[in-house]
């Protein structure tokens, strides 16, 4: 009677202490997946913070990776050189200038010229979401225009009847900078805004606005601060209309094509603000679909553009416009078939 | 027994120290360029792109042209995608006079946290190799451009240009720095050593393969 107590003590003893280690293992068991789970949650939080920190901290700086294709071709005695997106060319009259009178200074100052743009280019090409179709023809001029302070961007065209419709189509981009404007890495920024988003043939005030957002707000630079308030500081012509709405070409009155400059930064700065900074890759992703563009007779309107921004922002953006006093209409995309059609009537 | 306890703990003391001092008097290796890593980026992408026949120019702060009569320094800033201990700096740049080298501290603060590292007032040779000993991991390095060889013949464009006259607003009197190349160094790590000699005696061993063929 005793023996079987003491035998059933022992068995019972055992069936505790493996109990008790069972017990001891799951608590360790669920102290490490703690720990690990606190462990990994601590790092993610680590490099999300570090991340965020990294990008606060490069805000000054256009940072830039070195072009991936060191693949340049230097001819005619360094005078042309050639990459995979552009081609750069001195113009006559910087062929007599002291730093290019010799075949090495050209061929080391066109390799590193080309090094830069074509980093630059793949840079805006992640930022733009697509990239234009032809090689960009820089040329370099002393003075150009009779002036050291104008640089500018053609996009070339030409019109082809298909069907009924005229179509549009790039046929090149040339760029033609004096030097001394070639030195300013936010000149060659804003002038390669205008080489990506000219193929869409938009609105001159939309195209400078977006040109002056990229030279400031990507490239950290700029001389055409936002205005503070777009109601307070509005200019409109005799009619009535927003003067952004008069803006055909380049020159004029200084003080004019100022403002001109800032506003149109101020309403497409703000319009990213209000909508995301994909706002307008959007914008572009839905030009690009729709290829309407290249059926205008003309440059795009205000109000064809109100009409990819109303669908880019899911928002009716047309009496934001009519507060800034543009001449616009809200356009369906039948209508804008409509009017490529009674343009090709 | 206390002889013995005695021996066993020189043993053991004298295995130590040969230890350490193998790991002391090992040749440290420098590790691969950081500049060159996927990922790295500079405000002159052509110092970072491993070629010498490009060559980048520092640019000068942002908004710079509007000081009147201080001349800022013109900078590069490189930024890594990971941090890395740097511990040897080679500068390829033919008008380099006086510079100096900052590393990110990685603070809160934006722009607060460079800590000197390096202060170069005079360069003896060509490229230029500059030794550092960074206490801490940093994933940006900014290089301040204090005086070129350069700067002396732009001064005397300058007064050429507007003698007698009142001279432009913000006409700076420092040139650029003209670099060709940035590289940045850190040690090997005790792993990468060993996979390397582990690499290169497989090669070894295919080679004596493909001779015995």
């Amino acid at each position: 009677m005793h023996t079987n107590r003491g035998f059933r003590n022992i068995k019972g003893a055992k069936t505790f202490s493996f109990s008790r280690l069972i017990t001891k293992l799951l608590l360790i068991f669920t102290i490490s997946c703690f720990y690990f789970s606190g462990c990994t949650a601590l790092k993610e939080a680590q490099q999300q913070r570090e991340a965020r920190l990294k990008e606060q901290r490069d805000k000054e700086y256009l940072m830039l990776a070195a072009a991936k294709s060191d693949d340049v071709e230097v001819t005619d005695e360094a005078r042309t050189a050639e990459s995979a997106h552009y081609s750069i060319t001195f113009a006559e009259d910087l062929k007599t200038h002291e730093n290019f009178d010799e075949t090495s200074e050209r061929s080391e100052f066109l390799k590193s010229a080309l090094a830069y743009m074509e980093s630059v280019y793949s840079e805006m090409n992640t930022v733009f979401g697509f990239q234009p179709e032809h090689k960009i023809h820089v040329t370099l001029h002393n003075v150009y225009r009779g002036t050291t302070s104008t640089a500018t961007t053609t996009t070339e065209y030409r019109y082809e009847v298909k069907g009924n419709t005229s179509l549009k189509y790039v046929t090149g981009i040339k760029m033609d900078f004096p030097l001394a404007m070639y030195q300013k890495p936010t000149v060659r920024v804003h002038e390669l805004t205008h080489a990506f988003t000219n193929i869409y043939f938009l609105p001159t005030w939309f195209n400078e606005g977006i040109a002056i957002l990229m030279e400031t707000e990507w490239a950290k630079g700029g001389l055409h601060p936002k205005f503070d308030s777009l109601e307070e500081n509005l200019k409109q012509n005799m009619d009535g209309i927003n003067d952004l709405e008069d803006w055909a070409s380049h020159g004029g009155n200084p003080k004019l094509t100022q403002w001109r400059y800032r506003y149109a930064y101020t309403i497409v700065s703000e319009l990213r603000r209000r909508f995301g900074e994909d706002f307008y890759i959007k914008v572009f992703r839905l030009m690009e679909a729709d290829q309407l563009h290249n059926k205008l007779p003309s440059k795009m309107s205000t109000s064809f553009l109100v009409y990819y921004l109303n669908q880019a922002s899911g928002v009716n953006l047309v009496p934001f416009f009519e507060k800034l006093q543009f001449k616009v209409q809200k356009l369906t995309k039948s209508d804008i078939l409509q009017h490529i059609q009674q343009a090709n009537r | 027994m206390i002889y013995r306890a005695t021996m066993i703990f020189l043993l053991i003391c004298s295995s130590a120290t040969i230890i350490g001092c193998s790991a002391l008097f090992s040749a440290q290796e420098w590790s691969e360029n950081y500049a060159l890593l996927e990922g790295t980026r500079a405000t002159s992408p052509q110092m970072i792109d491993g070629s010498l026949s490009t060559t980048g120019e520092t640019t000068f702060p942002v908004g710079s042209e509007m000081y009147i009569g201080s001349s800022p320094a013109s900078e590069v800033v490189i930024t890594f995608p990971e941090k890395k201990v740097i511990r040897r700096i080679v500068i390829h740049s033919d008008n380099l006079k006086t510079f100096d080298v900052y590393a990110d501290k990685g603070g809160i603060i934006a722009d607060s946290d460079w800590q000197l590292i390096a202060d170069i007032k005079s360069v003896k040779t060509r490229p230029i190799e500059v030794s550092v000993m960074v206490p801490f991991p940093t994933d940006r390095i900014r290089l301040r451009v204090l005086s070129t060889e350069d700067d002396a013949m732009l001064r005397r464009r300058n007064s050429a240009r507007y003698a007698g006259r009142v001279r432009v607003l913000g006409e700076n009197q420092r040139a650029p720095g003209k670099i060709r190349e940035i590289e940045l160094y850190g040690y090997k790590t005790s792993e990468q050593v060993e996979a390397e000699a582990a690499t290169d005696k497989r090669e070894k061993e295919l080679d004596d393969l493909l001779d015995l063929e």
